[in-house]
């Protein structure tokens, strides 16, 4: 007994005599013990908790409609009408618990699954399905390994990256016709997946690759790789990554004056993308498996039953419903929910779902694997019909003006490393301790900036708004300082080594989750505050929001030496970092002296955060420990205790950064690359501390090494 | 070895033994996969405590040896090169690797000491993780960020550790089966620790702990005993390491990230730094919580309707806060050593 697809969307509308007859049907069904209903459990499982809860919990509700649905008409299996319940299980996107919660699915008897979101989750609970025999279909993961594995009831409802990066591959060299293609991979199993598999397609199409670059999936500097492929002048580039990098990208491709349009995948194609982009989003092309929606069958009626009970489609709602109601046609084929006759079933399936024609090929992949290309025009996504011209390129700059870009770019972040890194060397410098939790207090400026800037941004004109969000996060952070000072440090000042910097590791982690409580996991935005058009010097593209950190650290950096050395206060920092019992009995109020080192490290660690996000446009409660270890890393560099130091290796360091990533590529002919970006860091730290422990200017502390 | 120590070692082995079936009496199955990887969490511990609670040197990048081993046991018995290596060498092989890993990255670091040390075993910690998630090209060794699929199941002689045995009328379950073995793994690296604690290199541990400077007074090389806490540590970690590959079948580079450093750290100084028993409470403590957690999402949602904060987003705030707590309120740990013995 077989339905299409069409009767069972007409039979879906119950008109509501029918509905109250289903309804106590149903109540029967259940009060009554002579009923012939058989309980069928489905397994759905998702991140229902964590960064990917609201993808998650997505799938979850596109499960739990067509179950609903399936419901609602009455299914009949083997002669008994049968009542589906869904089993829901969090795998938290992470592939050890995906394995402890298929069990629990398996142990609770379910009949299939449906599941999981991440490549990273689907593969290794793949093979706990396999063992029990269970089929699996998965509604969002892409990895080309959870179907080449091999296994008869591995199943995807989504085109993989194959056929998504191999459909832009062909799009971008074919159609539109792109002479210089670059290509950068975020390192994830997705990001680099995808960008494998275009470059694969592009070159088969008898495409032109002029740069291969990679980064991290929790950077927000893109400047020393864009600026090395600038200099190969692209007319394309594809980024295979998620949206919260994605847009950065498209930022700081602006900020450059690169000229090229930046492609992706399903990753970008988010409403998120277009929050964070802003105006740069404009003429970016990416993609997404599956129909358009006004080309979807039934999917005007999906979305409005969707919406209506569950608010907003997230992005993969659609591929578990149909997944979800592919099973149970499987189930309604082979007229058995025993799963050996799901799998079967399974495997010949041919129907129409919201996202278009489902069959599968004899792997278990979505055969045929509709891909669908979007463009923003307008801010908005819209589906692309006809390719748009690429804008002819300029002429790319030299390799000159490549060296005075990365300069100039090593110089800015340079400039930021300075001033977060004084606050390490002053902590350092009187008490011999190095304060972790710094650069969380510096993450903290930039996210209370951020929620002054959008408060004030209809309210104040752009630099005054910026002002008073500098000046407002200044006043939080030294507080901050303060209070982390007397209630974690001071207690512990005559402690051993040890302790100190464990309650330093647990006070930087308490505010970073702290702060991701308060102001959410997703990347915020800083509204554009200033005009930050690049205007051309010697062939590098320098922006106003570069002279201004440079000019601001300059005067902040002034005003500190001022202080120093030029007033009492700082007379009585100089002479307690020489020797605190001395000082303190010349009368110098140490404690007082401690607190305000603490406090006057925070204001400048304040100010850097706000420029930090205010140069990339974005602040992420993630950010501050990069950025942090890396301050840290320049103060060891300069010269711990040393305040010249602490600048010169800050300074120093942001220029290693930019060469560094820029040119390791073309250094060791292709062999290290751009990926080992975030190693500079490190790597300075480990040869400075190995043979140079007093660093550049010569330490204070020279025997804690 | 007196009879009383005896009678007590083969206490806790029976004990060892009847835990799972007692945890899946009680708590249902699925706990004791939990057990499994908490049995595991035990066993880095136990090597992060030789490394930090009895030589007094911080580690914060340990995971890198529960990479190298890991590691070392996916690329010799998975499709990757072709090798399926069997358990006897490649147990061994990945606690010797990442033995070897500990002391190439000791041996730099000698000179230093407390914090500047922490920071740049962290560096190295993320350098190998770094290096792990690119080493796909030019020549692919890892498989980058795509991971090492289908990696053999743990195997000795006959007995497959990831299907039910069946001796005869007795039959063990097939999820029992990892988590005996890492039970009885964990108990005798716990057993070793105790006799290293009390033996020579423990002494001299703790005399370069508490003074470098009398240690080296006395006469002790205090290079050499470093590099050996580095080594024996990290060994502990590959054991684990190898153990993780073989049981879960697949591992990428995102099961090796900071967090995860930080995680063993806390859960030594909760338990208590340098005294075995704390150490393994403080692991199950740390180990379960996660799964606790879980359970503070349907409390909110009863108590108050609506979930306000969510339980995954609770466990790193939660470490962050009980670091801060013990380190300040008793630096001990929960289970201290009792001050009765080894001079303390």
């Amino acid at each position: 007994m077989r339905r299409t697809l069409s009767s069972r969307y007409q039979s879906l509308r119950l008109p509501p005599a029918r509905r109250w007859a289903a309804a106590l049907g149903c109540l029967l069904g259940i009060a009554l013990p002579v009923s012939a209903e058989t309980l069928v459990k489905i397994g759905s499982v998702a991140p229902l908790t964590g960064p990917q809860a609201h993808l998650g919990r997505d799938n979850d509700n596109g499960v739990r409609l067509a179950v609903e649905q399936a419901n609602a008409r009455g299914v009949t299996l083997g002669g008994a009408t049968v009542r589906f319940e869904v089993v829901s299980e969090d795998d938290q996107a992470d592939p050890k618990t995906a394995t402890i919660v298929a069990q629990k699915l398996i142990d609770a008897g379910v009949v299939a699954v449906v599941g999981h979101l991440n490549s990273g989750t689907t593969i290794p609970a793949s093979k706990r399905y396999h063992e029990a025999g269970l089929a699996q279909i998965s509604p969002s993961a892409t990895a080309i390994a959870y179907t080449a594995q091999g296994y008869a009831n591995a199943f995807r409802v989504m085109a993989n990256d194959s056929q998504q990066g191999g459909a832009l591959g062909r799009f971008a060299v074919e159609s539109l016709k792109a002479q210089r293609i670059a290509i950068v991979d975020d390192r994830t199993a997705y990001g680099q997946g995808l960008a494998d598999e275009f470059e694969k397609a592009a070159r088969a199409a008898g495409g032109n690759i002029v740069g291969r670059e990679y980064t991290t999936d929790r950077a927000t500097d893109f400047t020393a790789i864009l600026t090395s492929l600038k200099g190969r002048g692209p007319d394309v580039i594809f980024f295979g990554g998620m949206d919260a990098q994605g847009a950065p990208i498209a930022r700081q491709m602006l900020a450059l004056g690169l000229r090229a349009t930046l492609m992706s995948g399903d990753g970008l194609q988010s409403t998120e993308f277009l929050k964070l982009a802003g105006r740069a989003a404009e003429g970016v092309i990416a993609s997404t498996p599956g129909l358009p929606p006004a080309k979807m069958p039934g999917g005007e009626a999906f979305r409005r039953d969707f919406v209506a009970k569950y608010g907003v489609i997230q992005n993969y709602a659609p591929y578990a419903y149909d997944a979800t109601n592919t099973l149970i046609a499987a189930m309604e084929q082979a007229d058995s929910s025993e799963p050996a006759r799901i799998v079967a079933s399974l495997r010949g399936i041919r129907r129409d779902g919201v996202t278009g024609p489902l069959a599968f090929d004899n792997r278990g992949d979505i055969l045929g694997g509709a891909v669908t290309l979007y463009r923003v025009t307008g801010g908005q996504w819209q589906v692309l019909e006809a390719p748009p011209p690429l804008p002819t390129p300029e002429a790319p700059p030299g390799p000159g003006a490549v060296f005075v870009q990365q300069l100039i770019n090593g110089l800015t972040v340079g400039a930021l490393y300075a001033l977060v890194a004084l606050g390490y060397t002053m902590v350092y410098g009187i008490l011999g301790l190095i304060n972790f939790a710094h650069g969380e207090v510096v993450m903290m400026g930039a996210m209370i900036a951020v929620s002054v800037v959008a408060a004030l941004t209809g309210v104040l004109p752009g630099a005054w708004a910026l002002a008073a969000g500098i000046g407002v996060a200044a006043v939080a952070c030294m507080a901050l300082a303060a209070s982390i000072e007397r209630i974690a440090y001071r207690p512990l000042r005559n402690a051993p080594r040890l302790a100190p910097l464990i309650t330093a590791i647990g006070v930087s982690i308490v505010l970073q989750n702290a702060a991701m409580l308060v102001w959410g996991r997703q990347y915020r935005t800083i509204p554009e505050t200033l005009d930050n058009t690049p205007f051309n010097l010697a062939g590098a593209a320098v922006s106003p929001l570069q002279l201004l950190i440079l000019a601001g650290t300059a005067i902040v950096l002034a005003a500190l030496w001022w202080l120093v050395h030029r007033t009492r206060l700082g007379r009585a920092m100089r002479a307690t970092s020489q020797n605190r019992d001395a000082a303190r009995l010349m009368g110098v109020d140490t404690d007082a002296v401690i607190r305000a080192t603490f406090v006057i490290g925070a204001g400048l660690g304040a100010f850097a955060g706000v420029m930090v996000s205010a140069y990339y446009g974005l602040a992420h409660y993630y950010m501050g420990f990069m950025l942090g270890l890396k301050a840290f890393a320049a103060a060891v560099l300069g010269g711990i205790g040393n305040l010249g130091g602490a600048v010169l290796g800050g300074v120093v360091l942001g220029v290693i950064e930019s060469f560094g990533a820029g040119y390791i590529g073309w250094l060791t002919g292709g062999f290290l690359g751009s990926h080992y970006q975030d190693v500079f860091a490190f790597l300075v730290l480990i040869a400075v501390l190995v043979l140079r422990p007093s660093g550049l200017l010569g330490s204070k502390g020279a025997d804690r090494a | 070895m007196s009879a009383r120590y005896i009678i007590l070692l083969a206490l806790t082995g029976v004990a060892l033994t009847a835990l799972p079936w007692l945890v899946d009496g009680l708590l249902g199955i699925t706990w004791v996969r939990i057990l499994s990887f908490a049995a595991l969490y035990v066993l880095l511990a136990l090597g992060l405590n030789i490394t930090v609670g009895y030589a007094g040197l911080l580690d914060l990048g340990y995971i890198a040896f529960f990479a190298v081993g890991a590691y070392t046991y996916a690329l010799l018995s998975s499709p990757q090169f072709g090798l399926h290596w069997p358990l006897w060498a490649t147990l061994p092989l990945a606690a010797a690797a990442a033995g070897l890993f500990g002391l190439l990255l000791g041996t730099p670091l000698l000179r230093l000491r407390g914090d500047y040390l922490a920071i740049v075993t962290l560096g190295f910690g993320e350098i190998t993780r770094i290096f792990i998630n690119n080493l796909n090209a030019p020549v692919n060794i890892t498989n980058g960020p795509q991971g090492v699929n289908q990696i053999d199941a743990l195997r000795i002689g006959g007995i497959d550790f990831s299907q039910a045995l069946h001796w005869g009328e007795v039959t063990i379950p097939a999820a029992y089966m990892p988590c005996l073995l890492f039970l009885a793994l964990a108990g005798a690296v716990a057993w070793a620790s105790t006799r290293l604690e009390v033996s020579r290199v423990g002494r001299a541990w703790q005399a370069l702990r508490e003074d470098p400077l009398a240690a080296a007074a006395c006469g002790i090389d205090l290079r050499r005993y470093k590099l050996l806490a580095f080594a024996l540590g990290a060994s502990a970690g590959g054991l684990a390491g190898a153990l993780f590959a073989g049981f879960q079948g697949f591992i990428s580079p995102e099961s090796f990230s900071l967090t995860e450093s930080i995680m063993i750290l806390c859960m030594i100084v909760l338990g208590g730094m340098g005294h075995v028993p704390g150490v393994i409470a403080g692991a199950l403590i740390l180990a379960i919580l996660p799964e606790a957690l879980r359970a503070l999402g349907p409390l909110q949602q009863a108590l108050l309707g609506h979930v306000w904060v969510d339980p995954a987003d609770l466990r790193m705030l939660v470490f962050g806060l009980a670091l801060v707590a013990m380190t300040l309120l008793r630096p001990a740990g929960l289970w201290p050593r009792g001050h009765a013995g080894r001079g303390d």
